[in-house]
């Protein structure tokens, strides 16, 4: 999976209302540290190094290339379902991310349940235009804004298991990830 | 005994399946019954269909220790409703039903439409408007098959197929006639087979029926750290009319007469071990020193009385059942992961009515949920490994297959066992939520796994209310 080959399948950004620095859904970071942050609802994600932003931490110890596609509100713009907000990967591994306030007032479980349905469908919709991800080492993260310890969440198992049966890719509830 | 035993874990792990129930319908690899409840207590309506191990969660006050202590008098009615030994029975006295009730504590739940259905492969049993209708099905049958013996050499066939169909459902009456008819297929089996041999089969499979009609689960209530306490006073307790409910002074007569004399309690503290010295019951910690039972902490007070039972029982050649409420009463939860996984290693998975133990247990814990959930997990990895290396082995000599099979099995096996002590087969459990009078089943058994649930909402109630917070924070 490469940039270029997701650019021949999907295009670029859909917006015509792009606020992004670069008017692309296409970057790239071979920053050690980086973040990326759920700016506004029906804005893309936005990547950022300034600490204060953080709402998802990108470790990137090697300062390889990372190629960053934004996904919800840009690539896939007002699409019938919803797509999670970026894919991050280099050529080991691939993060398919969902970032969600907890400022919202629906509550943990009915976001987590809306960020599932994204992944899923973000997921499928590669497996349909026949990406390959078999060579990867491929994570599902949802990325809630609050870090704070939770008591255990028995259905989390389930859920895990079947991203793996369905999809062979982890599904993780967290606030950083490493390359 | 011990060749008994041998014989009947070797054809456990064999390749024994029972094929047909007594009904004729073709029999599940798991104890099945199936349990309704309606207008009972805090219950409206729960259609509940139970296995080898059972979990019911819910709010305080919801009906999941209603529901335990209904299955556990439902499961052996004859010896709660004294009733005799035949094919259709109807009791017309809401008395009897009641006092059975009195005995756990719940007779103030039944109301004038109360409505409650068990069914099981060795009996059925209702109660409704007042009336107990109960069919002895395991006793019906052996009734018709008697029948069929009066002209014994018209139906002889059709009685050895009977007989063998009753074999592979009942282990342990398979073993027991074992000697007057050797379970080979041959010819000169059907010709050696007479009328006196029948007969005397029935007899043993009547005495099978009896002591699996009577045989009743254990109920190990919440309040066990009572029974701790009072169990050799249970006696004079209950002559005296102390207003103790009779299931605590029940449980406590049984843990007296327990003959468990040591037992290992290094799962909650390292060196830590029960022993009973000249009668009384001492916890032993490391270097040495004891203390007795009743000054112990809470978190062992609460825990020997299931641990105790369980044990006494473990290798005893029958159907064993045990309902646990709240087994993480007082445990801090790796305590609580690890009693799951000890009571679990002690209960015999079985296909079989009359060999095998089923557990029931009611629940707060997300720990001892989420320590079902490994377990579950762990029967799963072990069936994927074993069917991903078969498949890839497709075309290998059979002969070299089976010790490839065996080796693997082994080497996946120790893997899985240094990360937890036993496997649940996903076909033996059920798993419900009682809220509201109802109940929602919370396993999914697409994964194998228990899935969204009250406790998790409470975790996300939690942390909702965390995030609220540090909105404010902003």
């Amino acid at each position: 999976m490469t940039l270029q080959a997701l650019k021949d399948i999907f295009g670029d950004c859909k917006r015509t209302d792009s606020l992004c620095k670069f008017k692309t859904s296409y970057e790239t970071s071979n920053h050690p540290d980086f973040y990326i942050i759920d700016d506004r609802h029906g804005h893309p994600a936005r990547i950022s190094t300034d600490i204060a932003d953080k709402h998802l931490s990108v470790t990137n110890e090697t300062a390889k290339q990372i190629n960053i596609v934004k996904l919800d509100c840009c690539l896939f713009h007002n699409t019938h379902h919803s797509k999670c907000d970026c894919l991050l990967f280099d050529d080991h591994k691939a993060f398919f991310v969902e970032l969600k306030d907890t400022g919202n007032l629906a509550g943990r479980k009915t976001t987590r349940k809306k960020a599932i349905a994204q992944l899923k469908a973000t997921i499928e919709l590669l497996q349909q235009e026949k990406i390959d991800l078999s060579a990867l080492v491929v994570e599902a993260v949802i990325c809630f804004k609050a870090i704070n310890d939770r008591s255990p969440r028995v259905s989390d198992s389930s859920r895990k298991e079947e991203f793996r049966s369905s999809y062979n890719v982890s599904l993780t509830e967290g606030n950083s990830i490493s390359f | 005994m011990t060749a008994k035993i041998e014989s009947a874990h070797s054809a456990i792990g064999g390749s024994k399946q029972p094929a047909h129930n007594f009904a004729g319908a073709a029999s599940n690899h798991y104890m099945e019954s199936n349990l309704v409840i309606k207008n009972f207590g805090p219950i409206t309506h729960v259609n509940l269909d139970l296995r080898n191990v059972n979990v019911f969660i819910g709010p305080q006050a919801s009906g999941k220790s209603a529901i335990a202590k209904i299955y556990t008098i439902f499961k052996a009615p004859r010896k709660f409703f004294k009733i005799e030994a035949s094919e259709d029975v109807v009791i017309e006295n809401k008395k009897v039903f009641a006092n059975a009730l009195e005995e756990y504590n719940i007779a103030s739940f039944l109301k004038t439409d109360t409505e409650i259905g068990f069914d099981s492969q060795l009996h059925e049993i209702s109660y409704k408007n007042g009336t107990i209708r109960y069919t002895a099905r395991l006793l019906k049958k052996i009734e018709e098959l008697e029948g069929l013996a009066q002209n014994f050499e018209h139906n002889r066939e059709r009685l050895l197929q009977n007989i063998t169909e009753l074999r592979r459902d009942f282990i342990l009456f398979d073993i027991d006639i074992e000697e007057l008819l050797p379970s080979v297929e041959d010819e000169s089996i059907l010709a050696n087979f007479d009328k006196g041999t029948c007969l005397k089969i029935f007899e043993i499979i009547k005495e099978t029926e009896e002591y699996l009609s009577v045989k009743t689960a254990l109920y190990i209530p919440a309040e066990r750290t009572l029974s701790n306490i009072i169990k050799k006073s249970s006696l004079n307790l209950q002559i005296n009319n102390v207003p103790i409910p009779r299931h605590i002074l029940s449980f406590g007569a049984e843990l007296e007469k327990i003959d468990v004399q040591k037992l290992d309690l290094n799962f909650i503290q390292q060196g830590m071990y029960f022993e009973n010295m000249s009668g009384e019951d001492r916890i032993y910690t490391g270097g040495g020193h004891s203390i007795k039972l009743a000054e112990a902490a809470s978190g062992i007070q609460s825990v020997l009385p299931i641990l105790l039972p369980v044990l006494a029982k473990k290798d005893v050649l029958s159907h064993q059942s045990f309902v646990i409420e709240e087994p993480e009463l007082n445990l801090f939860p790796l305590a609580q992961y690890d009693l799951i996984q000890y009571l679990e290693a002690s209960r015999s998975d079985s296909r079989w009515e009359d060999f095998g133990t089923i557990h029931t247990y009611t629940t707060h814990s997300p720990y001892i949920l989420s320590a079902l959930n490994n377990l579950l997990y762990a029967y799963k990895v072990m069936k994927t490994l074993s069917d991903s290396m078969i498949n890839e082995n497709i075309n290998t000599p059979s002969a070299i297959l089976d010790e490839i099979e065996i080796d693997f099995y082994k080497k996946i096996d120790s893997t899985i066992s240094e990360i937890v002590k036993i496997r649940i087969n996903p076909t033996s459990f059920s798993a419900y939520q009682i809220a509201n009078g109802t109940a929602e089943p919370i396993f999914n058994r697409e994964t194998g796994l228990i899935d969204e649930n009250f406790i998790d909402d409470a975790s996300d109630k939690i942390n909702d209310d965390f995030d609220k917070l540090m909105e404010l924070m902003k």
